[in-house]
């Protein structure tokens, strides 16, 4: 379940980082501004909640456009480091917007499904819980097939693999950075929207998602949309048995610790070209 | 590239101005230093905090605000944001000393407090902190006042209060589990709750396992808990994360009682969660929780006013602003720390506070009731043990 | 050579600044800033021999540090120890630190690389919040002493209670760093560092023994990052996790790359800078970290070398201007 979540902002990282170079550690902070859409979309202007599962979406993917425009296509020429204080700057910005714009209060979103127990192997579980995943799975086979069998997605990896090479055969680079920004954004926000019926939508919810996000995207490997998946899902999964058979305390750590060790024993992640 | 200079120079001149406009005090304005976060995951708290100040200020203020040896002066809060973090607690502290020469600095986190001991004596400011820590009050610092209660000394008659409930109403609530919180309040508590439900006959804590107060998910540590059949959990922060417990403690099949620290109140609970899910939590009742007309009264002024639901610091905010005021006013000095702290026991007498706080002692500490509630159909009811 | 003594002037100029500063600086509050400042300081300065000079993104710094704070502070409140004597554990445990995590990362590439050290960071502090019979967890350690007086033999003892002794104290141990950085990338060890930075493949084709100097530079750097946690905890007198946390990695890269990346200089301009515009901008108020962002956005869009970048780059386009002012 949590899995999903980290999944999904950790595709857009992953296409992110893949394409444009940008470690963006904002995406967290768009999950966020995502779960608030939902959530205004729901409490003031009652549309149904997948209504505001798609309004999150767009919002997010448009917002994308607007950064990748007007912050990191200015600075697409300088030392990669660049992107990484542009990015931290956006982080304060956003979180310091829904701050001011939103209050501190931590918003609730209401989601019929929320309501509704199923069971599944002897297990209960909310439909909200089985939604998030199957909403999850759908995106990300959907995403994978554009990727691999559409033309604008063979343009997405055509940059991804060599942005020169992608210019040099009239593929418009900047156009196709300004997509997978909107893209990786787009995913952000659906996943605070989905998130937001299991727990609380608030300024700073994001913060948590990143760290793992970016801790999944190099578990399967930078730029690996499979390799985030997994990595989702593997974390997910580590997390819960190191709290069940090791620590809960601690439970934080492993994923860190997992980590660091397959990093020992693979340096390119579990799904990475070997570089070189 | 001169033009650029010139905007450059003008910029700068004009945060200067700002600056230097900023750190200049107004004449008869008693300003109080606030440090407490503002930004970032500890805003909510600290912005509750704000609010409750606030409302002290604007009440007294519109009131006439305070007559201090004849003159009468306007209480100025001023706000200063730590982020959440020590260094830019001494930031604020230093700043608030040394430009805007305040005399007394309130805080709601040892985070601010702590680092601001190591000056305040020499820079001649009083600190008044809602720091749960008992060390707060030991270090020999003459210019403390701790504005809440000591769970050192207020945990164990609780405790027993709470065993009394159990035993009157015939549950027999032995094995706890408690959900300890990453936080200094939290911690704090839970260690003292620990220790003393240790103590009962019988009883045991069972299991404990941390969370974070902007934590979703929290099946982990229910899983590890749950298995070990604790007759009740125990809960030791606001109602955000509380409620998200309570929620899938539900789901998960818990079906004993919810204990929580006073840091939630039955209102704000009732508010996140269906009333079949609150039914039988046991509250800490600070006079937070009382049904006193003054304390309804407040709550429902804060309410209107920021839209938000009013939290415990809210109220502790509130009620330390206008105990200080009283104490100013008493002392007679406004740039005096020695004597508003001198002054600060008696006026505590004098003054009405929502959380009945009396008997400020040498080093800082005060006597503050706490009671246990419990909440049935979103209502709460005090128990008192006696009958 | 007329450069060259030029240098050491403008050096020597801006140490007789840094001495009698406490006497011109009469606001505390300046003051305050000014040490944190220097406290900074030393942390970007050995962030800036791996990032800068050897051009290792590592995001531990925040733990190293940590780990040398926690290390003094536990000896010196809990075993009773002079806090000098603590300095060495302190700056050998953070070394530790670095070259374990240097051993299991440093043969990663960029982006792996930085988000390992950062998973390290977290480890670190999660360690230091949930191990709380060792360190107090969230409760943090308080009432850090000041130094043990040095006895100065018949004549009293050299006290560091004041604000301006800790200055002092903060001061010496940035020019020791500086110096040691300064000698380092202008060892053959340096032009090794300066290698990898501009092209790992070549440098180890060239013999070059990448792992060795990485290790080299990044262990160091590690005990110089602990090194700045200790003088922060004796001089803020008390420590917590988040003292430990991402917040002081990641704003120690900041002070390197809004200073100058590989610049010598830069990052104590780039830590002067963002000690004090976030102080500046608190007028603000509640809009002030909402601007930091936007200038921080700004500041690298338009100045994508970094201050010192800048001014280099605009003193070489017009030398007769240079030459005036300095």
């Amino acid at each position: 379940m949590v899995g999903s979540i980290y999944a999904l902002i950790a595709m857009g990282v992953a296409m992110i980082y893949g394409v444009m170079n940008v470690p963006h550690f904002a995406l967290g902070a768009k999950a966020m501004l995502g779960g608030y859409v939902a959530f205004f979309m729901t409490a003031f202007f009652h549309q149904a909640y997948g209504l505001a599962l798609v309004g999150s979406v767009v919002a997010l993917a448009l917002l994308g456009l607007g950064v990748e425009r007007w912050i990191f296509r200015p600075i697409a020429k300088a030392p990669g480091i660049n992107s990484f204080i542009s990015a931290f700057g956006l982080l304060l910005v956003f979180e310091n917007f829904a701050l001011i714009a939103f209050g501190t209060a931590y918003r609730r979103i209401l989601s019929p499904y929320d309501r509704q127990m199923i069971q599944i192997f002897g297990a209960n579980l909310t439909m909200q819980r089985l939604l998030v995943v199957i909403v999850a799975v759908v995106l990300m086979v959907a995403l994978h097939l554009f990727i691999k069998y559409t033309t604008l997605g063979a343009a997405i990896r055509a940059v991804a693999q060599n942005r020169r090479g992608a210019l040099l055969c009239g593929i418009h680079t900047e156009r196709i950075a300004g997509i997978t920004m909107a893209i990786g954004s787009g995913l952000a926000g659906i996943a605070g929207a989905l998130i937001g019926p299991l727990a609380m939508v608030y300024p700073t919810m994001g913060d948590a998602l990143i760290v793992k996000a970016f801790v999944i995207t190099i578990l399967g490997g930078m730029g690996s949309i499979i390799g985030a998946i997994v990595g989702g899902y593997i974390l997910g999964l580590i997390e819960a048995l190191g709290a069940m058979y090791i620590s809960v305390d601690y439970k934080d750590a492993f994923a860190f610790a997992v980590l660091v060790m397959v990093l020992a024993v693979r340096p390119q992640g579990l799904f990475g070209k070997p570089h070189r | 590239m001169a033009k650029l200079k010139q905007a450059a120079a003008a910029l700068c001149l004009g945060v200067f101005a700002l600056f230097a406009l900023h750190a200049v005090a107004r004449a008869d304005v008693f300003p109080v230093g606030i440090v407490t976060p503002l930004s970032g995951g500890g805003a909510d708290y600290g912005i509750a905090f704000q609010n409750g100040v606030k409302m002290a200020a604007e009440e007294i203020n519109k009131a006439g605000g305070i007559s201090v040896a004849g003159r009468t002066y306007t209480i100025e809060p001023v706000f200063c944001d730590d982020e959440f973090k020590p260094d830019k607690a001494v930031n604020c502290g230093k700043e608030l000393a040394a430009q805007r020469k305040v005399r007394v600095i309130m805080t709601p986190s040892s985070l601010a407090a702590f680092p601001m001991m190591g000056f305040n004596q020499q820079q001649g400011f009083m600190l008044m902190a809602t720091s749960q820590t008992p060390k707060f009050t030991t270090l020999g610092n003459k210019l403390v006042v701790r504005f809440t209660n000591n769970t050192d000394r207020t945990m164990e008659p609780w405790v027993n209060l709470v065993n009394a409930y159990f035993q009157k109403e015939g549950k027999a609530v032995k094995k706890v589990a408690i959900m300890v919180v990453n936080t200094e309040l939290g911690k704090s508590w839970a260690d003292n709750f620990a220790r003393y439900w240790a103590k009962l006959p019988g009883a045991s804590v069972v299991g404990k396992a941390s969370y974070d107060a902007n934590d979703t998910d929290f099946y982990p540590q229910l899983s590890t808990l749950l298995p070990n059949e604790p007759d009740a959990l125990v809960l030791t922060t606001v109602c955000q994360p509380s409620a998200i417990v309570i929620k899938q403690a539900r789901e998960l099949g818990f079906k004993g009682p919810i204990i929580n620290s006073a840091a939630c109140s039955g209102e704000e609970l009732a508010k996140l969660l269906p009333a079949e899910q609150t039914n039988g939590t046991i509250l800490e009742l600070s006079g937070w929780g009382a049904d006193d007309p003054a304390i309804t009264a407040f709550k429902k002024a804060y309410q209107d006013k920021f839209n938000l639901t009013p939290q415990q610091i809210s109220g502790l905010g509130y009620d330390g602003l206008r105990w200080l005021a009283r104490a100013v006013s008493d002392a007679g000095s406004v740039d005096d720390a020695t004597k508003i702290r001198a002054a600060m026991p008696a006026a505590l007498a004098a003054t009405k506070t929502m959380f009945s706080m009396s008997n400020l002692d040498q080093a800082g500490d005060i006597d503050m009731p706490v009671l246990v509630g419990i909440m049935s159909n979103g209502k709460v009811t005090a128990f008192s043990g006696a009958k | 050579m007329g450069r060259r003594s030029k240098q050491g002037l403008a050096i020597a100029g801006v140490l007789a600044l840094a001495i009698v500063l406490p006497y011109v600086v009469s606001n505390d509050y300046l003051f305050h800033l000014i040490i944190m400042a220097v406290i900074w300081g030393i942390l970007a300065t050995s962030l800036n021999l791996v990032l800068g000079y050897t051009g290792l993104l590592s995001l531990a710094h925040g733990a190293f540090f940590g780990l040398g704070a926690y290390t003094s502070a536990l000896l010196v409140t809990k075993c009773g120890w002079n806090f000098w004597a603590t300095i060495p554990p302190s700056m050998l445990i953070a070394a530790l630190g670095g070259i374990l995590i240097g051993v299991l990362t440093l043969r990663l590439e960029g982006h792996y690389f930085a988000v390992s050290t950062m998973s390290f960071g977290i480890v670190v502090s999660l360690v230091l919040e949930k191990w709380d019979d060792l360190t107090e967890g969230p409760r943090g350690i308080s009432s850090i002493p000041a130094p043990t007086p040095i006895p100065l033999f018949g004549l009293g003892h050299l006290t560091f209670e004041s604000d301006i002794a800790k200055y002092y104290l903060a001061l010496a141990m940035l020019l020791v760093c500086l110096l040691f950085v300064w000698r380092m990338i202008h060892s053959p060890v340096g032009r090794a560092l300066e290698a990898i930075r501009q092209n790992e493949l070549l440098a180890s084709c060239l013999g070059v023994n990448l792992i060795y100097y990485k290790l080299l530079a990044f262990c160091f750097s590690a005990a110089m990052a602990g090194l700045a946690g200790v003088i922060y905890s004796t001089y803020i007198t008390y420590l917590n996790p988040v003292d430990a946390g991402l917040w002081n990695g990641f704003y120690a890269v900041m002070y390197i790359v809004i200073g100058g990346m590989g610049t010598f200089l830069g990052p104590l301009v780039g830590t002067v800078f963002l000690v004090t515009v976030p102080e500046m901008l608190r007028v603000f108020q509640d809009y002030r970290l909402l601007l930091l962002g936007v200038l921080l956005i700004l500041t690298i869009t338009f100045l994508p070398e970094g201050i010192v970048g800048a001014l280099k780059r605009f003193g070489r386009r017009r030398p007769s201007r240079a030459r005036v002012s300095r």
